[in-house]
């Protein structure tokens, strides 16, 4: 008796998932972030999205219709992000999904995108497979050999590198970084002395360090997300590592200098986003963003990563709104776009889906601010 | 009906199999394991990568869980020595150091994942769409729920239980609990290891996180949830755990808090679970 | 470079022991193995962050670190343990689990997923010791921490609430039947774990300038790891089992591989619990 009782509710749990919200004649488009896990990159590219759609919106939406976003979170897994597609394709019934935001969940999900053809724009998926994964899927963001390609030339030309120390965080993005930039570095005749790694939660470097103080190098170059890069290059400070160092453009937020303190003084990082690019749109883009900032202190703050879905969103927008809402008359827009007036720069997309533009933004910690370089 | 709905049902099939798997350890045996989802991992890291090396479906499948069942062997042997408590850390322990494994090995593809891994196929026919890994799924649950109804009331079960019960009179009555504790690790991993192959070919991709300690602590959830010792409870428990954030799916932020405070009031008001014996000294006899 | 990693080790190892004596206090009399416990840490941590955010004053936050690692230590006996005391530890195991998921997502929601910082604004003088470098900081963090181990071994041993916790976690019946309120033993128990955790916890946000409600998890684990290598329910041997889990990490690090750091705690553990599974200075139960 009681075992049928519980199968009944089940079911009826089952038939509860089935139930979709309220049909409205929205345009309905699907985002999966980082929301819980990995919400100091999440909330502010949520942040980027919530802001082009407001403006959007303001102005009547696309043709008189109001776009709706359904936001979902992938909890920095790919296992989570694929469920989170699942849903919002079959249920939800989106023609596109901005983000996920890590490689893995992007590689995770691309498969199942092509196959069902929805278009999926990753902000911030560096991984060069992504270029691979098809024609559905669209990055926002430069592949990581592009910003290793711009790093390793300003150490060799700017810094006059000679020799390099690698600290990275042992998780795809970390190491990805770490075997690239190995390769980078070495075409350009710098050779890497000595590469420890460290894992994503860790706070103690000294024995990584350690080891890496005894090794005679003039560049220190940590990849890897904030939380751990911050106190790993405040630790190397303590210990007496006077080096350069480097980063990758997660060290691109006010937090990593709050973190790392005056540690931080003289570090050189890579940035998809430029504050000071002088173009209207930019600066009602920075305007409203940091509005938002000053009256919620103590949500995560990164304009980067806002500026980013920024452009998606409003590129998404666009494509719908020129050539209507099916996956492939976006795609017909994403392709053929020139110079859109992105805040990240005059946007286009290459044949293999991913972002064209200006390059990579190298910036330099002055004085406890960011100060652009190149 | 919408594929997001049949992803579901899928996923609360292999998690099923995890689940009653588990519950093999720690409700028939009354061992203590916090570290089950290694052997799902060790499962489907082992069917991806032969599949990929060449071998076919059915070959890669067995194999994955014959391979598992010795590996879980191999953690048995450390575990018959010591108890309760100290067994939670050894397996918790095991765990973690897996997860590590997978991590660091270039041939699991590190913490990029194993990418690429092949369709489930027989005959080289490929599975494709979500119907027929569902069947393939409640196929090998149905097998497994036999199976181990069977076990549970042979020989091997009754000494299970009296195992459970009191471990040093076990003992004293002549019972080899060695080896019955290690059969019980053994075919507890072997089906784990079977799961982890049919998730490794459905979803083509897996990554190290899914095989850590919240996935153990998840399946650990399911078996208590649905009751220490019950069949049907572990399918329950599967069942509920994995519809939750499904259905509170608006609630995401507040998720885990959740979970957190259902374990706990759980423990404090039934628990021994939904589908439990009332009294819990039933189960686990005296301290 | 050797020494360098060994003092390196002692002073995370010092840390480590201030959460193994939480673990092992609690293990001793309770039976129960506190998963909850990296979560009192990090309260630790929070209390004492926020106030001196909002005040500036370091002895204050101090006290309202511990103070908030207290009342967390003892809602927790309260709500989570008390109820399930005499059973098959299976139970308090999944509800120490549960109070620790529950402990850190609602740290989430109520502090953000970002780290905070500690803005004390001192830089630490380093000195060179036997030619290893040791900051000023990282003496404050191992003087503390030896001074807390002290004073807990003189309350355990000469006052009469800390005999009465002895007597209870060798015999709680014989306790109870010779007057002692068993009840209080436990709370009294918890309270001084958890001062210790919340301690540790408030040390390391200090020392790692860096605190989020997941930060206790990792500490957590490996203190207990600690209380374990030192042999579970003994005092002296949460403190050993400490330091030389922080030194075996530092030097497994060092020399054969920092991808494997963490597992190094494990894998000792591992190690000790199937060579010597009471443990370096347990006593035979």
């Amino acid at each position: 008796m009681k075992k049928i009782l519980w199968v009944w509710v089940v079911c009826f749990a089952v038939f509860c998932m089935g139930i979709t919200q309220a049909k409205a004649d929205d345009i309905k488009i699907g985002a999966i972030l980082r929301l819980s896990k990995g919400a100091s990159d999440g909330l502010p590219a949520k942040r980027g999205i919530e802001i082009a759609v407001k403006e959007i919106n303001a102005k009547g939406g696309i043709k008189g219709k109001p776009i709706t976003v359904i936001y979902e979170d992938s909890k920095d897994s790919p296992q989570e992000a694929v469920t989170a597609f699942q849903k919002l394709t079959s249920m939800d019934k989106v023609q596109v999904v901005i983000g996920p935001m890590t490689s893995g969940e992007v590689l995770a999900v691309a498969p199942i995108a092509q196959n069902g053809k929805i278009v999926v724009l990753t902000p911030t998926g560096t991984s060069p497979k992504i270029s691979d994964a098809g024609e559905y899927i669209y990055r926002g963001c430069n592949r990581i050999d592009k910003q290793a390609e711009a790093l390793t030339k300003f150490a060799k030309e700017t810094l006059k590198t000679t020799k390099v120390a690698i600290l990275y965080s042992n998780e795809p993005y970390g190491k990805g970084c770490n075997d690239l930039f190995t390769k980078f570095f070495g075409d350009l005749g710098i050779p890497v002395v000595i590469a420890e790694s460290f894992m994503v939660g860790d706070r103690d470097f000294s024995s990584q360090l350690t080891k890496i103080s005894q090794a005679k190098f003039d560049l220190l170059f940590i990849p890897g997300y904030l939380q751990e890069t911050a106190p790993a290059i405040s630790q190397a400070r303590k210990m007496g590592i006077t080096e350069q160092s480097m980063g990758v453009y997660g060290d691109m937020a006010p937090k990593y200098i709050e973190l790392a303190g005056k540690a931080a003084e003289g570090h050189v990082n890579a940035s998809e986003y430029n504050e000071d690019y002088n173009t209207p749109t930019n600066k009602k883009f920075k305007a409203e963003y940091y509005k938002i900032v000053k009256s919620s202190p103590n949500e995560p703050n990164n304009i980067m990563f806002a500026a980013i879905t920024y452009d998606m969103a409003r590129l998404v927008a666009k494509g719908i709104e020129t050539n209507g809402n099916t996956p492939d008359d976006i795609r017909a827009y994403l392709d053929t776009v020139k110079d859109f007036d992105g805040v990240t720069g005059k946007l286009s997309f290459d044949k293999n889906g991913d972002v064209v533009k200006q390059g990579v933004y190298l910036f330099k910690v002055v004085k406890g601010k960011y100060v652009k370089v190149q | 009906m919408s594929v997001y709905v049949l992803h579901v049902i899928i996923l609360m099939g292999i998690y099923a199999i995890l689940s009653l798997s588990l519950n093999i350890i720690v409700g028939f045996a009354g061992l203590v394991s916090l570290g089950h989802a290694a052997f799902f991992g060790i499962g489907a890291y082992l069917s991806g990568l032969l599949m990929i090396h060449g071998l076919s479906f059915p070959q890669a499948f067995v194999l994955s869980g014959l391979i598992t069942s010795i590996l879980g062997l191999c953690l048995a042997l450390p575990a018959l020595r010591v108890k309760d408590d100290y067994l939670a850390i050894v397996t918790l322990g095991f765990g973690i150091i897996t997860t590590l494994v997978f991590m660091n090995l270039g041939i699991t593809g590190g913490p990029d994942g194993l990418t690429g891994i092949p369709p489930a196929s027989f005959r080289g026919m490929a599975l494709s769409g979500k119907w027929s890994y569902l069947a393939m799924t409640y196929g090998v649950l149905a097998v497994m729920i036999i199976s181990v109804s069977t076990l549970k009331q042979s020989r091997v079960g009754r000494a299970w239980a009296a195992i459970r019960d009191n471990d040093v009179t076990a003992a004293f009555m002549g019972i080899n609990t060695a080896f019955y504790k290690t059969v019980a690790f053994m075919t507890s991993s072997f089906w784990a290891g079977l799961a982890g192959s049919i998730y490794a070919h459905y979803t083509a991709y897996i990554s190290p996180p899914t095989f850590g300690m919240h996935t153990s602590i998840m399946i650990l959830s399911m078996v208590v949830l649905g009751g220490i010792g019950s069949i049907t409870g572990s399918l329950l428990g599967a069942a509920l755990l994995l519809l939750l954030p499904e259905v509170l799916r608006p609630l995401a932020a507040y998720q885990d808090v959740i979970y957190g405070a259902l374990l706990v009031a759980l423990m404090v008001f039934r628990p021994q679970g939904i589908m439990g014996r009332v009294k819990i000294t039933e189960i686990f006899g005296r301290l | 470079m050797l020494f360098q990693q060994l003092v390196n080790g002692l002073v995370v190892g010092s840390v480590y022991a201030l959460v193994a004596l939480g673990y092992t206090m609690i293990y001793g009399i309770l039976g129960i193995i506190n998963f909850a416990q990296g979560e009192i840490y990090m309260y630790g941590a929070f209390g004492a962050v926020l106030t001196f955010s909002a005040t500036g004053e370091l002895g204050l936050s101090v006290l309202a670190g511990i103070a908030a690692a207290c009342l967390v230590g003892v809602l927790l006996e309260r709500i989570a343990f008390r109820p399930l005391r005499g059973m098959h530890p299976l139970i308090p195991l999944i509800s120490a689990i549960g109070a620790s998921i529950f402990l850190s997502s609602l740290g989430l929601l109520l502090f953000g997923p970002e780290d905070r910082s500690f803005p004390l604004d001192f830089i630490p003088e380093s000195h060179r010791i036997l030619g290893a470098r040791v900051t000023d900081l990282q003496l404050v963090i191992a003087g503390v921490s030896v001074g807390l181990m002290v004073i807990l071994t003189l309350f355990v041993n000469l006052t009469r609430h800390g005999k009465a916790i002895l007597a209870v976690s060798m015999d709680s019946d014989a306790a109870r039947l010779s007057g002692i309120n068993v009840n209080n033993a436990y709370v009294i128990t918890f309270l001084l774990g958890s001062a210790l955790s919340g301690a540790a916890g408030i040390l390391m946000a200090v020392y790692y300038n860096a605190t989020s409600p997941t930060m206790g998890l990792l500490p957590g684990l490996k203190g207990f790891s600690a209380a374990i290598l030192g042999g579970v329910g003994s005092i002296p041997g949460a403190i050993v089992g400490g330091l030389v889990l922080g030194v075996a990490e530092n030097m497994g690090a060092a020399y054969l591989s920092s991808s494997f750091k963490d597992a190094f705690a494990f894998i000792a553990l591992v190690l000790v619990l199937i060579i010597r599974p009471r443990g370096i200075l347990g006593s035979r139960k």
